[in-house]
């Protein structure tokens, strides 16, 4: 026991202080890993700090949007407000000249607002009365006004929908003052008038009031659409009058800015409130610029052949497949139309190939260094295979006979220019896009080692610093009813050049990128 | 030369010249324990680069007084794990041609340090490890099963082994 005890005691005080003079070039070895070390942290310092600043940028523009539109909010409900008055006080104004000319039997002559419908109207029956009510419903709008601005002012309502229902006595919509007000007058009419306003964010939609009889609409005005299902019923004649009424509503517009006329853009663009399926979401952003980003899983493809020049007498990788790998990356485009759009972009990924590691057959007497092994990609190097072939009675080639595969990673950074073709369905979007990408080789590195862990380290030799390919995909977004749009990305690229300057070596890389992503139209 | 609280300092900071001296100061120490867990002296080196890195990494976890203690429990550390890496590969070298800076005499041996690391280097691979964890860093067997994912008893035979052995060698240099 006390020999036992004697033994670990002699051991372990040569241990303790024992020291070895480090072998020379083993600092250099260790700044370049540390050197290293220090890049990839500042490049992941500044991915983050570029993601951030894009970041803070799309949410400074968003709540500056948000403010502006809640300040235009305000601004826009006292001037709707008080072009309400004026409104109700026209249509009352209005139905008090039909009125007085139903009392008449004389034809019903056009009123401030719409003449000839209205004159129609009574043509079929004298006898009829018009109840009138009218329901001003404003809610928003996203244009900003400014009451020392009339052009701006105008615009704000060429925004709104307007609805103008001209219906029975019996409807029980009536405001309570507005029907009692016209009831004193005059029993049997009564006309009532919504129009209301459903634009919230941008997003528009038509209010119907169909009667029972008569399912007739017509979009009416160029800035306002008005619909009137007009129904007069006479109580006393159950002689019923159906009728579309064309309400000119420029009046209304008047009140605000007289001198404004609507443009034909306008007028299109009311048109476009009509179509079931048009967005005004992505439609608004005829032109203007985008930002995406994504993240997503890039797969590359390994060798589709052996090297051109064969003879080779080293490892090689006889069988290779593709892996894959983490991508990230952004577009910032500009919609030059509704259809077409053009983007650039940077996109981070590694192209990543495994392969079967294989020692050449017969009998290895020597190993270079720099050329340790090939891949369909090129030469390679490995750096700590050297250390071991310092040491004496250390059967190099046995221990290389017991790995079993290779990893390639190339670091890639890649600019896309892109031009898609926009589609569009209710809220989504798919976009086809096609373009070219300069590709810049930032690093590689080739792995040596068995199924558990990679054991050598080297890289690929004679490889281009940048090549450039040609990449085309399609994108499925969902646009929301703020400026965000989320989505999926697909991209396929194949680089027109080889990857390396030897002419032994002729392989073209591919890639299929898949990645989520996020959009945003400013 | 810096004090060790400024160098270290300046490794937390990530600075080049505190790493550089930090190496400088400890790497033939730190080399002679990566000598005793390793087969080779290429295993030693890539352990001393490893180990650095690691110690560069880690160097802000640091807080105990005794900072050569700290490193060199971060050394066997990086050496147990690539021992449970490398457990299949069992090349056997003879660290012979290596020349220790602090090759002392023990008085009642007459053998150079680096004559018994020689002897050490000849165990096979498990054998050394318990024996160094046991003799040299003073762990438990129970601590030695979990390290090297072994049992206790497997841990009390391989140091019972490995004595043997080299009471065998030490014998032979008594004769």
């Amino acid at each position: 026991m006390s020999e036992q005890h004697n033994i670990d005691q002699i051991f372990s005080a040569a241990a303790k202080g024992y020291s070895a003079s480090t072998p020379s070039g083993a600092w250099g070895r260790m700044d370049a890993a540390l050197k290293a070390k220090r890049q990839k942290r500042r490049l992941t310092i500044w991915f983050v700090s570029v993601g951030l600043g894009i970041l803070a940028s799309i949410l400074g523009l968003w709540f500056y949007n948000s403010a502006n539109n809640h300040s235009t909010i305000e601004t826009e409900s006292n001037i709707i407000e008080s072009n309400t008055t004026n409104f109700e006080s026209k249509a009352d104004n209005a139905n008090n000249e039909i009125t007085q000319q139903n009392n008449n039997n004389e034809q019903a002559t056009a009123n401030s607002l719409n003449k000839e419908d209205l004159q129609n109207s009574n043509n079929e029956n004298i006898e009829e009365e018009i109840a009138k009510e009218s329901i001003i419903d404003t809610q928003n709008s996203d244009t900003e006004l400014d009451n020392s601005n009339k052009k701006n002012a105008t615009k704000t309502i060429n925004k709104e929908v307007a609805v103008i229902g001209l219906s029975s006595t019996n409807n029980n919509r009536l405001p309570a003052k507005h029907s009692e007000g016209n009831n004193a007058d005059n029993n049997q009419t009564e006309e009532i008038a919504v129009i209301e306003e459903v634009n919230l964010n941008n997003s528009y939609e038509v209010i119907k009031e169909d009667s029972a009889e008569n399912n007739n609409r017509e979009i009416v005005a160029t800035d306002v659409i008005i619909e009137s299902d007009s129904i007069s019923e006479s109580n006393q004649t159950e002689n019923t009058v159906a009728e579309i009424t064309i309400i000119d509503t420029l009046g209304t517009e008047e009140a605000i800015n007289p001198s404004d006329n609507v443009s034909e853009t306008e007028t299109e663009e009311i048109q476009k409130l009509a179509d079931p399926v048009y967005i005004p979401n992505v439609d608004k952003f005829k032109m203007g610029l985008f930002f995406n980003i994504y993240a997503g899983v890039s797969l590359s493809n390994g060798a589709s052949s052996e090297p051109y020049y064969t003879n080779f007498k080293m490892a090689s990788s006889p069988q290779e497949y593709g892996a894959s790998s983490p991508n990230i990356g952004f577009n910032l485009g500009f919609r030059i139309s509704k259809k077409f759009s053009v983007s650039l972009g940077m996109k981070r990924y590694n192209h990543v190939i495994k392969g079967d590691f294989s020692m050449p057959d017969k009998r290895v007497t020597h190993i270079n260094i720099d050329k340790f092994g090939y891949t369909s990609l090129g030469y390679y190097s490995v750096d700590n295979i050297n250390n071991a072939m310092q040491t004496k009675n250390f059967n190099t080639v046995e221990y290389l006979r017991e790995f079993t595969q290779t990893k390639v990673k190339l670091r890639f950074v890649e600019i896309p220019l892109n031009i898609g073709y926009n589609m569009y369905w209710r809220n989504w979007a798919m976009t086809a896009h096609g373009g070219f990408n300069a590709t810049f080789v930032l690093s590689n590195e080739v792995q040596v080692g068995d199924d558990s862990d990679y054991y050598l380290y080297g890289e690929m030799q004679n490889l281009r610093d940048n090549i450039f390919g040609v990449s085309f995909g399609m994108d499925i977004s969902y646009y929301t009813k703020s400026r965000f749009s989320f989505g999926l990305k697909t991209d396929f690229i194949y680089y027109l050049n080889d990857i390396n300057t030897s002419d032994d070596f002729k392989f073209h890389p591919y890639s299929f990128i898949l990645s989520p992503q996020i959009g945003f139209r400013f | 030369m810096k004090s060790l609280e400024k160098i270290i300092v300046g490794c937390r900071k990530n600075k080049a010249w505190a790493q550089a001296e930090l190496f400088e100061m400890f790497s033939d120490k730190m080399f002679g324990i990566c000598l005793y867990y390793s087969s080779n002296k290429a295993d030693a080196e890539d352990l001393l680069h490893d180990g650095f890195l690691k110690v560069f990494e880690n160097i802000n976890k640091y807080k105990s007084d005794n900072f050569d203690a700290w490193m060199r429990k971060v050394f066997v550390n990086i050496a147990l794990m690539r021992y449970r890496k490398g457990k299949r590969m069992s090349t056997v070298e003879e660290i012979e041609n290596v020349k220790g800076i602090s090759n002392v005499v023990f008085e009642n041996t007459q053998i150079h340090s680096d004559e018994l690391l020689a002897m050490i280097s000849k165990l096979p691979a498990q054998y050394k490890m318990v024996f160094n964890l046991y003799a040299i860093e003073g762990y438990k067997h129970k601590e030695i099963g979990e390290m090297l994912e072994i049992s206790d008893s497997t841990s009390k035979s391989n140091l019972s082994r490995a004595r043997k052995i080299l009471q065998e060698q030490l014998n032979e240099y008594k004769v």
